[in-house]
C-alpha cells in the first residue's frame, strides 16, 4: 500500500507547549482520511507541519514520498490546501483570483475550472472581502481542485458552515475522491462520518488511535445486558468493554472489539444469569464519546502506525 | 518567468494608488526643487529663511518633498512585500507553487520599475533642468542609486519583511526612536569622559558593509527559509554594530595610521605656533555639557608649500600638570578652517573636562596639541570675468551672478550648481566694489577681495542625495562695510572672480608646544558678550 502522507514519531513544540507530540500517521493514497479530535487537540498545528508552514520539533513527516521541510514551490503544483483560517487576497474578485493561479499551475483546468464555478455557484465578478464565509470556502475550494491536485488537505473545511454550504463542498470532494487523496481535520464527527475512509483521533497532541471508517465502526458496538435479578458490575470484566454501567438488573456497556460469537461468549461468562443481550451499532460520535469518557489520554495507540485493535479500558 | 510576470502585474494593479503617488511626489520634487538652486542670500544662515520664506512657500513646499518622496518609497515598499507578507501562517501564498527566487525577483522587478525608474529619470531631469548632461554621469548616477539602494530602500525592504504589516513596521520604527531616546537619557546621566569626534577614516565603509550585510541576509533568511528570528538577529544585529561603532570608534584606533607626524626639512608642510598677543588671548567658557569647558587657544599657522591648502580635521590635547599628573582629550573635532599658504592667524578650541580644570587652573602647565590635517595640492585654477549670466567653471559646475535691490541698497551674489555632489574643495576669490555697479565712480575697492571655500575633499563621484544636483553658495568675506551707515559690497560684472580647486595630497600630524601655559579664567556668558 502507498501512502500519500507518512509522519514518524512527529513532535511540535511551541516553547515549553507540546502541540504534537510523537504523532505517526499513515495516510493511504486515495483515502479520505479525517483527522478529527477537540479543539486544541493538535489538528492544525499536524496540518501546518505537513504543509511545511511550520518545521518540525523532532521526527518527520513525508509528503507524496517528499520530506515536508523541503515542501515548498513546485511541489504545491500537486498539493492542494484550504484552511477555514486562511488568509486571502481579499482585494481580488473570484474570478480575478482563478486567473492569477492559473499562472502557477502547469495542470490547470480550465474546463474543470468553470464547472466548479457553475456548481459552487460563485460570483466571479464580487471581490473575496464582499463574500460570506461559505463562498469563500468554496472558492478556495475550487482554486484548489481546478489543478487537479494528488493531495487535498483542508483543515476544518466545514466549520461554521450553514448545512447546505456543506453539502455541496461535500459533494464538491466526493465528484473528485477518486483521482485525490484527501487529508481533512474536524472536530465535527457527523459531518465526516458519511464519506471518510480513515480516521485518525488526535488529542492533546498524540494520536490515539487510527483505522478505516468500516473496521472502527463495525468493531464498536452499544450493549445492553438484562439480567434475572438486580446486579452490580462484575470485578472482572474484559479489557474491551468501555463504560460498563450497571442500573437494578440492566447492565450497559461499549464493545471496542465486537466479533459476534466472541463477544457472546464473554457476556455469557462474565454474565451468566442475562436473559436478553441486545446489540447495537453505533455512530461515530458515540465511539469517540465512549473512547474519549473511558478516560482521555489513557487510551493510546497499540503502536506506531498499526490499525488500533483495541483500547484499554 | 510566467510566474514573476503574474505577481509583477498582480502587484502593479494592486497597488497602483501607491505608485501614482510616489511618482507624483517625485514628479513634484523635480518641478519645485530648482527653486532652491536660485536662493539669492549672501550667507548660509539666511539660506534657509528665504528658502522657507521667501519663495512664497515653494521652497518650503520642495524641502517637505526631499522628506516625503523617501517616505512614500517606504510606503510603496512595505504595501509590496507585506502583499505577499513574511511573518506569519496564515497567508495564501504559502501553500501555493511560489517560489522564492521568483518572488522576490517579481518584487525586485516592481521596485525597479515603479522606484528605480522613476528615481533615475527624476534625476536625469533635475541634471538637464540645472544645465548638466545625464550621460556625462552615468557612472555617479549609479553610484548614487547604490547609496540609496543600501542607505534607504535596504532597510526599507529588512523591515518590510521583518513584519506582518505597515502598521506592525510603523510600530518597530517608533520603537527605535524610544530606545534611540531613552539610550540618550540614559548615556547623559553618566559622567563624561570628554567630548571625542574623529573624521570619517574607515567607520564609513564598515558602516556601509554592516548595513549591506545585515540587510541582505535578512531579507534572504526571510524569503529563502523564512526565519523570523534569524532574520531580526541579522537585522537587529547590523543596527547594533552601527550602534556600537559609534560608541567603539574605529576611527580611533586607526588616527595614528592614518595621520604620520610629518617629515621635518623640506618636506614639511606645515607650521603651527601658540600666538597669544594683544587682544588675543585664550578664553575659556561654559560648555553645553555642564562637566566640560571650552577652551580657546591663538594660534599662527604657516603653510610651508606654494599651491598648497592645509585642511585641519581633528586635534588632541594633552596637558602636564606641575604635580606631573597628565591628562589628554579624545581627538576632537577642529571646526571649519583652512590654511593656504602664507601667516594664518586663527584659534581652536577644545573641551575639557571641568575636574580638570579646576585643579590646574591657576598653575603652569605643559601644553601639547597634536593636529590631524589633510594637505591638499591645488589642482586646477580658473579666472572667470563675471559675466551677467549662467557660467560654466569646469571641475567645479555651473554657477549663477545675482544682483537685485533691497532698501535701495544694491547686493550681489553667486550661486553655483554640481552634479551628484558637493564640488571638490574650491577657493574662490573676487574683488569688491564698495558702492553700485551702476555707480560709475565705483571702484574695485583697493584689493578688498571677498574669498570662500566651498566643497570638500571626498573624491566619491557621487555623495548620497534624492537630487542629482548640489547646490552651493559662494559665502564670500568682507560683505559689509562696516560704517556707521553699513551697507554691503558687491562684486560686479566684468570681476574677474578666480577659483582654485584643490584635491586632498596626504594626512599629516603636527603639533604644537606650549611649555608655560595658563588656563584662562571661565568667562561668563556676560563677560563673553561684553567682549565681543
Amino acid at each position: 500500500m502507498s501512502f500519500a502522507i507518512v509522519t514518524r514519531t512527529l513532535t511540535k513544540r511551541f516553547g515549553r507547549s507540546v502541540a504534537l507530540d510523537s504523532v505517526n500517521i499513515e495516510v493511504p493514497a486515495g483515502s479520505i482520511y479525517a483527522l478529527v479530535g477537540p479543539n486544541g487537540a493538535g489538528k492544525t498545528s499536524l496540518i501546518k507541519v505537513l504543509m511545511n508552514i511550520f518545521g518540525p520539533t523532532a521526527g518527520t513527516a513525508e509528503i507524496q514520498g517528499l520530506d515536508s521541510t523541503r515542501l515548498r514551490g513546485e511541489a504545491f503544483q500537486r498539493i492542494g490546501y484550504v484552511s477555514e483560517n486562511q488568509e486571502m487576497p481579499d482585494w481580488m474578485t473570484v474570478g480575478e483570483l482563478l486567473r492569477y493561479y492559473r499562472s502557477f499551475y502547469p495542470g490547470w483546468d480550465v474546463e474543470l475550472e468553470a464547472q466548479l464555478v457553475s456548481q459552487f455557484d460563485l460570483p466571479l465578478d464580487r471581490k473575496l472581502k464582499h463574500l460570506s464565509r461559505g463562498v469563500r470556502v468554496k472558492a478556495a475550494l475550487a482554486s484548489s481542485l481546478a489543478y487537479r491536485p494528488t493531495l487535498l488537505v483542508l483543515d476544518e473545511p466545514f466549520s461554521g458552515l450553514d448545512p447546505l454550504v456543506r453539502d455541496e463542498l461535500i459533494e464538491g470532494l466526493l465528484d473528485r475522491a477518486e483521482e485525490t487523496t484527501i487529508f481533512l481535520s474536524s472536530h465535527d464527527l457527523a459531518e465526516i462520518e458519511s464519506f471518510s475512509s480513515h480516521v485518525g483521533f488526535l488529542e492533546n497532541g498524540r494520536l490515539l488511535f487510527q483505522e478505516e471508517m468500516a473496521s472502527l465502526a463495525g468493531r464498536f458496538r452499544e450493549i445492553t445486558v438484562t439480567l434475572n435479578k438486580p446486579g452490580s458490575v462484575p470485578a472482572v470484566i474484559p479489557a474491551s468493554w468501555l463504560q460498563v454501567e450497571a442500573s437494578d438488573s440492566v447492565v450497559r456497556f461499549v464493545e471496542s472489539r465486537f466479533v459476534p460469537v466472541q463477544s457472546q461468549k464473554d457476556i455469557a461468562s462474565v454474565f451468566s444469569g442475562a436473559h436478553e443481550v441486545n446489540v447495537d451499532p453505533m455512530t461515530l460520535r458515540s465511539i469517540f464519546l465512549a473512547i474519549a469518557k473511558n478516560g482521555r489520554g489513557r487510551a493510546t495507540a497499540s503502536s506506531a502506525g498499526k490499525k488500533l485493535e483495541g483500547v484499554d479500558a | 518567468m510566467k510566474q514573476v510576470a503574474a505577481i509583477f502585474v498582480k502587484d502593479a494593479r494592486r497597488f497602483w494608488p501607491e505608485i501614482a503617488i510616489s511618482v507624483l511626489l517625485l514628479a513634484m520634487f523635480v518641478l519645485l526643487y530648482p527653486v532652491t538652486w536660485q536662493h539669492n542670500s549672501m550667507v548660509a544662515e539666511t539660506f534657509s529663511v528665504s528658502f522657507t520664506m521667501g519663495e512664497g512657500g515653494r521652497g518650503f513646499l520642495a524641502a517637505c518633498l526631499v522628506v516625503l518622496v523617501p517616505v512614500s518609497w517606504l510606503v510603496l515598499i512595505a504595501r509590496v512585500v507585506h502583499c505577499e507578507r513574511l511573518v506569519g501562517d496564515t497567508q495564501f501564498w504559502l501553500t501555493r507553487p511560489y517560489e522564492w527566487p521568483k518572488l522576490l525577483a517579481a518584487k525586485t522587478i516592481f521596485l525597479a520599475a515603479f522606484l528605480y525608474l522613476p528615481f533615475a529619470v527624476a534625476q536625469c531631469a533635475l541634471l538637464i533642468e540645472a544645465g548638466f548632461h545625464p550621460i556625462a554621469y552615468a557612472g555617479p548616477l549609479c553610484l548614487n542609486l547604490l547609496l540609496v539602494t543600501v542607505f534607504l530602500i535596504l532597510p526599507a525592504v529588512s523591515l518590510s519583511v521583518l513584519t506582518r504589516g505597515f502598521a506592525r513596521l510603523m510600530l518597530v520604527l517608533l520603537g527605535f526612536v524610544v530606545i534611540f531616546i531613552v539610550v540618550s537619557v540614559i548615556a547623559a546621566y553618566f559622567p563624561s569622559e570628554g567630548s571625542g569626534w574623529t573624521p570619517d577614516l574607515i567607520s564609513g565603509e564598515i558602516g556601509f558593509v554592516i548595513l549591506l550585510g545585515g540587510c541582505a541576509a535578512a531579507v534572504w533568511m526571510m524569503y529563502a527559509r523564512r526565519r523570523l528570528r534569524a532574520g531580526w538577529i541579522a537585522f537587529g544585529g547590523a543596527l547594533l554594530l552601527l550602534w556600537g561603532m559609534s560608541w567603539a570608534d574605529p576611527d580611533r584606533a586607526v588616527m595614528d595610521r592614518f595621520f604620520p607626524s610629518q617629515r621635518g626639512g623640506s618636506a614639511e608642510v606645515i607650521e603651527i605656533s601658540y600666538a597669544a598677543e594683544g587682544l588675543r588671548q585664550p578664553l575659556s567658557r561654559d560648555a553645553r555639557d555642564k562637566d566640560e569647558l571650552e577652551v580657546s587657544v591663538p594660534i599662527t599657522s604657516s603653510v610651508l608649500q606654494s599651491d598648497h591648502a592645509v585642511v585641519p580635521e581633528a586635534l588632541r590635547v594633552t596637558m602636564e600638570g606641575p604635580d606631573g599628573k597628565r591628562w589628554q582629550s579624545h581627538w576632537q573635532k577642529f571646526e571649519s578652517a583652512y590654511f593656504l599658504p602664507g601667516s594664518n592667524a586663527s584659534s581652536f578650541h577644545f573641551f575639557m573636562p571641568r575636574r580638570v580644570y579646576e585643579q590646574w587652573k591657576s598653575a603652569s602647565i605643559g601644553l601639547n596639541v597634536e593636529f590631524a590635517l589633510v594637505s591638499a595640492k591645488q589642482t586646477l585654477q580658473r579666472t572667470v570675468a563675471l559675466p551677467d549670466r549662467d557660467f560654466a567653471v569646469d571641475g567645479f559646475g555651473l554657477c549663477t551672478p545675482w544682483s537685485w535691490y533691497a532698501k535701495r541698497r544694491e547686493y550681489s551674489a553667486i550661486t553655483c550648481r554640481s552634479a551628484m555632489r558637493q564640488p571638490l574643495l574650491t577657493y574662490v576669490t573676487a574683488p569688491w566694489v564698495v558702492d553700485s555697479c551702476a555707480n560709475p565712480g565705483s571702484k574695485t575697492g583697493d584689493a578688498m577681495i571677498g574669498s570662500a571655500w566651498a566643497g570638500d575633499l571626498d573624491t566619491a563621484s557621487a555623495q548620497l542625495g534624492i537630487t542629482s544636483v548640489w547646490s552651493t553658495p559662494l559665502n564670500f568675506s568682507n560683505v559689509w562695510v562696516m560704517q556707521a551707515n553699513s551697507h554691503p559690497r558687491v562684486i560686479c560684472p566684468g570681476s574677474p572672480v578666480v577659483f582654485r580647486q584643490f584635491r586632498r595630497q596626504e594626512r599629516i600630524r603636527a603639533q604644537m608646544r606650549v611649555a608655560d601655559f595658563r588656563l584662562p579664567e571661565v568667562m561668563s556668558a556676560e563677560q563673553m558678550s561684553a567682549t565681543y
